[in-house]
């Protein structure tokens, strides 16, 4: 079913609505929990919230791009739930990808008082601009969806070496774009 | 700090505003996900919607009525419902008003209960009001820049159109509000917001208008604060006290202004877990503020009423004694990571329930004094139920309790209603007219019976 015919669903307050959903974007939803969430359990626990949160939330909003707002939300309640669990595992995915992401910072920056997630955010999104798209979709699977590096090159059809060194690249650049910016993490 | 792993949340925030179209991009990687899916997921997924579907079906557009003093509370369970909530049968024109939350569930709460006439009934439903404000007894509607606001009184008559002269941001992340003061002038509020640009970054932060009726304004205040937009607003004597405090924001500010525009106080109040300001009341020199923690875990939501005199001085919290930590910690860092949610202002007496059985626990969300008693609204969870096998959350059925207790702590009389939407109750405006009608109306039934 079209995303189109889904939010009309939820517009009709249709139960289908989430039958829809499920069956179109469940794998999805759970995926991305997968790579926040360490327990099955709490990955089931936030999925259902999530549908529960779509179904509150539609009407009023009728997104535009059904996939990436559900996956917003799906992100965004992981990292919630995991916060609550104070589960930001040592050698973890998050905590990989988190230390991977600071890499890109010189060494020695201390991390001030002022800064600005916003700002960061705004240079991220000028350096994806920069790239082409393979390279930002490994980016944002990496960094925004926490992916592990294998899954990025089978959904790539890439090489594992060949998505870190790209990693490695996007990175340097990040460093060089915020150093311009005199950004002090 | 140094740098120190992805504990540190504020880069993942960073994170956070990549933009909507490279993830949909991105996301394009993932078409054919749907094949991996092992069918007990699938079993999952699917018994959601009969969830849903239940819990739905036990919470249609309820219209409650607490009979023994026919006043009419409702709710809708649902989100983009009609503005109109709730109709007193016996009494057409005894309605409610809502508008949306800012907040991810985008829910209907209520604003205001009040009577009109019935052609505003239907005016409401041809759904000319949507997005509406309730505030001092009007209807205030608005548009987009250049700010066409429209004021109506409660039969739904135009009183005003005004156009707001004052320059605007491009861009902000949450809504203006509009607040109607005694005076017959307005307040308007505009959140901050973030640009960029090859220079760097411009902040304009949150900013409160006043204007009379001709859009005139009074003043312009840069509030020099980066909040959400002042949704909670009281009115003293000789000023405004505005309240933020929304939906993932870890602190709620407090600012008191005098009424020529000079601001006389501010605080803020959070911490270490994202805090919300649910409602704040002034009532009798006395503010009342009532808090929640967002802590996404399985038990109930930490709630605390926090009192403050007109100066904004902290004066005391919903149980101080009981839960000293309370107050250690909102008076320090104001973290409010309460271990406990507080049951009453009096836990030794008040919820122990009349027949003597169990002590219930309840959930306070307001309490209002009057010379003679004090009226105390709260949630008590009546069941836990699963909704189905598979799903390991429970659910509650609960109901909202308004109790009046006399200074010493005993019950003097308690009244029910069969809830399950209590948050929305918990945003009543707390219009002390609205209350003092409730004690009112009981005080004559109990005359009457007598």
């Amino acid at each position: 079913m079209k995303d189109e015919k889904i939010i009309e669903l939820f517009f009709a307050r249709d139960e289908e609505a989430i039958k829809e959903t499920e069956k179109k974007y469940g794998a999805l939803c759970h995926h991305i929990a997968e790579n926040f969430l360490c327990m099955h359990e709490d990955r089931e626990e936030c999925v259902n919230d999530v549908m529960l949160e779509l179904w509150n939330s539609i009407p009023p909003a009728r997104p535009d791009d059904l996939r990436s707002y559900l996956a917003e939300i799906v992100r965004c309640r992981s990292i919630d739930r995991t916060r609550a669990n104070n589960a930001w595992k040592r050698g973890g995915n998050v905590q990989i990808v988190g230390d991977e992401l600071l890499s890109a910072i010189p060494d020695g920056t201390e991390l001030s008082e002022s800064y600005e997630s916003t700002r960061a955010g705004a240079i991220i999104n000028e350096l994806l601009a920069s790239l082409g798209k393979e390279e930002r979709a490994v980016f944002v699977m990496r960094y925004w969806m926490s992916e592990s590096i294998r899954e990025i090159a089978r959904r790539t059809g890439s090489s594992e070496g060949k998505i870190k060194m790209m990693l490695m690249r996007t990175r340097k650049k990040l460093a060089v774009m915020l150093g311009k910016e005199g950004f002090t993490l | 700090m140094k740098k120190n792993g992805f504990e540190d949340k504020r880069l993942l925030e960073a994170v956070d505003h990549i933009d909507k179209k490279y993830i949909s991009e991105a996301l394009g990687y993932y078409d054919n996900i749907e094949k991996s899916v092992p069918k007990r997921r699938v079993g999952y997924i699917l018994s959601l919607a009969a969830c849903l579907a239940l819990l739905v079906a036990a919470v249609p557009l309820i219209t409650y009525l607490i009979p023994r003093i026919g006043v009419i509370f409702g709710g809708t369970a649902g989100a983009g419902s009609s503005d109109m909530l709730s109709e007193n049968e016996e009494n057409v024109g005894e309605i409610t008003y809502s508008s949306r939350d800012e907040d991810m569930s985008d829910r209907d709460l209520i604003e205001h209960v009040g009577e009109v006439p019935k052609e505003f009934v239907d005016i409401i439903n041809k759904n000319l009001f949507a997005d509406i404000q309730i505030s001092g007894g009007k209807v205030i509607k608005y548009a987009d820049p250049p700010y066409n606001i429209e004021v109506y009184d409660l039969s739904g008559k135009l009183l005003h159109r005004i156009d707001v002269q004052i320059d605007e941001p491009e861009f902000w992340y949450y809504e203006h509000k509009v607040h109607s003061l005694s005076d017959g002038t307005y307040l308007f509020f505009v959140p901050y917001q973030v640009t960029y640009s090859s220079q760097g970054e411009n902040i304009i932060n949150d900013r409160v208008v006043r204007f009379d009726k001709n859009g005139k304004v009074i003043f312009d205040i840069d509030l020099d604060v980066k909040a959400s937009g002042f949704e909670f607003f009281a009115e003293t004597d000789d000023a405004y006290i505005l309240a933020d405090g929304s939906y993932q924001r870890r602190y709620c500010h407090f600012i008191k202004i005098d009424k020529s525009g000079k601001i006389t106080k501010k605080i803020e109040m959070g911490g270490d877990e994202y805090d919300r300001l649910y409602d704040v009341e002034y009532v009798n020199g006395t503010l009342y503020a009532l808090m929640r923690n967002q802590r996404l875990t399985h038990k109930p939501y930490e709630t605390v009423t926090v009192r403050f005199d007109s100066d904004l001085n902290v004066i005391g919290y919903s149980d101080e004694e009981d839960f000293p930590e309370i107050k250690r910690d909102a008076y320090t860092f104001g973290y409010m990571n309460v271990s406990e949610f507080f049951e009453s202002r009096f836990p030794d007496k008040v919820f122990e329930e009349a027949e003597g059985t169990i002590a219930l626990r309840h959930l306070a969300t307001a309490v209002i004094e009057y010379d003679d008693f004090i009226l105390l609204v709260s949630e008590h969870d009546t069941k836990h139920y699963y909704p189905l096998l598979l799903m390991s959350t429970p659910f509650s059925f609960t109901e909202t309790v308004y109790t009046a207790y006399s200074f010493d702590g005993n019950i003097l009389w308690r009244t029910a209603v069969d809830s399950t939407d209590y948050e929305y109750l918990a945003r009543l405006e707390a219009e002390k007219e609205k209350y003092d009608k409730f004690a009112e109306e009981y005080r004559k039934k109990q005359s009457t019976a007598e």
